[in-house]
């Protein structure tokens, strides 16, 4: 791609994501700027890569599905204190399932089950309720990948930075 | 050796068998899989009140550590599906004991909240109530409107007995008990009322996801055909 091209859609993803104050899907940027949905997928990873590089103050924070702008995570200290902000508990079958999808996800539901030896519909279904997972749909089936706010939960900006130093261990 | 434990304590089948190996400090292993496989086997016994849906991943379980236990004291009745399964068995088990060290270090995480990401337009600010502007005049001022202002009477009618889904299951239940294959017209044969065919197909349907029927139709508006799970 042209470099006055390429700059000029970062331009305009960075200033969709500013904007919308809410996780944004890789399908919606794609749509707007008419690109395909790798190009935003690609757009996205760079920025996520030069902001941090920067150190700015603030980063994307996405989930191969959805990406979002937020506050850097090294500054959560300061601004918890600003925004008040109350860390809420997630019940241990909750963090246990968000840990498989974490490392291994997108996962189908029967995926998930396999991994966990049990009934995951409840759960499933709890999660998606508190926001914590999204379902994408892959042709007739639905994978469960951690959202963004989760991710924001941990202070993480992608889902790599999370499997990269694990993958190895998991079969 | 004494277990207090309950199913509550438990995630799933997997999770009480790690505990119930790692309480006997043992590695996961087929050994200490055929060593475990008793109190795995007595803890389901004595937990008469297992709900259902979870008792099926409990029992699927148990039926892999009894293979395996035979096969442990009967060696020559080797089959390389069998060592196949118990193969799996193993790897499931360790790579849920590493995701249960995953989740230790997530939880941690969450909870020392050294890192969070904000959203722009963060919804965890909380919006406290400022208990100043609550006074005595305001509430007395409120509840005298509240309370003059006319109030139309709900109008009463007669609700119509709705069938309960609960009501329908044993229903459907008892049917299975005497026939183990039937058409869902059979079913509903007798009645003309559109909301007992639209609850019994409901619970045909959470029966059906929980494993007890089959439920199967050749085509659309074909006739369905109800089967006992496992005829």
């Amino acid at each position: 791609m042209e470099h006055e091209t390429w700059n000029k859609i970062k331009s305009i993803v960075e200033s969709l994501l500013f904007a919308a104050g809410k996780p944004i899907s890789y399908n919606q940027i794609a749509k707007i700027l008419k690109i395909d949905q790798k190009e935003a997928e690609q757009t996205i990873r760079q920025m996520q890569k030069e902001y941090q590089e920067q150190k700015r103050g603030f980063r994307i924070v996405s989930n191969n599905y959805q990406a979002e702008m937020t506050s850097a995570p090294e500054n959560a200290e300061m601004l918890s204190q600003f925004l008040n902000y109350e860390k809420s508990a997630i019940s241990q079958a909750k963090i246990e399932a968000l840990t498989v999808l974490a490392y291994k996800g997108p996962l189908t539901q029967a995926e998930l089950e396999e991994i966990r030896g049990v009934n995951c519909s409840v759960i499933l279904r709890n999660l998606k309720i508190d926001d914590l997972i999204d379902g994408i749909k892959q042709g007739d089936m639905i994978k469960y990948q951690v959202s963004v706010k989760f991710l924001k939960m941990l202070g993480i900006e992608s889902v790599e930075e999370l499997q990269s130093n694990v993958n190895c261990l998991l079969s | 050796m004494n277990l207090q434990i309950s199913l509550q304590q438990f995630q799933g089948p997997l999770d009480l068998l790690l505990t119930l190996i790692q309480k006997q400090e043992l590695d996961i292993s087929k050994i200490s899989l055929s060593q475990v496989a008793d109190q795995y086997l007595k803890f389901i016994n004595e937990n008469k009140h297992i709900p259902f849906n979870k008792l099926l991943d409990f029992l699927a379980i148990a039926s892999q550590l009894i293979i395996l236990k035979t096969r442990a004291l009967l060696p020559y009745l080797s089959d390389d599906a069998e060592e196949e399964s118990e193969d799996n068995l193993i790897i499931k088990l360790q790579n849920y004991q590493l995701y249960l060290n995953l989740a230790k270090k997530l939880q941690n995480r969450l909870e020392n909240q050294q890192s969070i990401s904000f959203s722009r337009l963060s919804k965890s600010i909380n919006f406290r109530l400022d208990e100043s502007s609550i006074t005595l005049p305001l509430l007395q001022k409120t509840a005298a409107r509240l309370l003059t202002q006319k109030v139309k009477p709900m109008p009463i009618t007669a609700l119509k007995k709705i069938f309960n889904i609960q009501e329908k299951l044993k229903q459907i239940n008892d049917y299975l008990k005497q026939k183990e294959k039937f058409l869902f017209s059979e079913l509903v044969g007798r009645t003309s009322s559109k909301i007992e065919i639209i609850i019994s197909f409901l619970a045909l349907l959470e029966l059906s996801k929980a494993g007890v029927v089959f439920i199967s139709q050749k085509e659309m508006f074909e006739e369905i055909t109800i089967m006992k799970h496992g005829t």
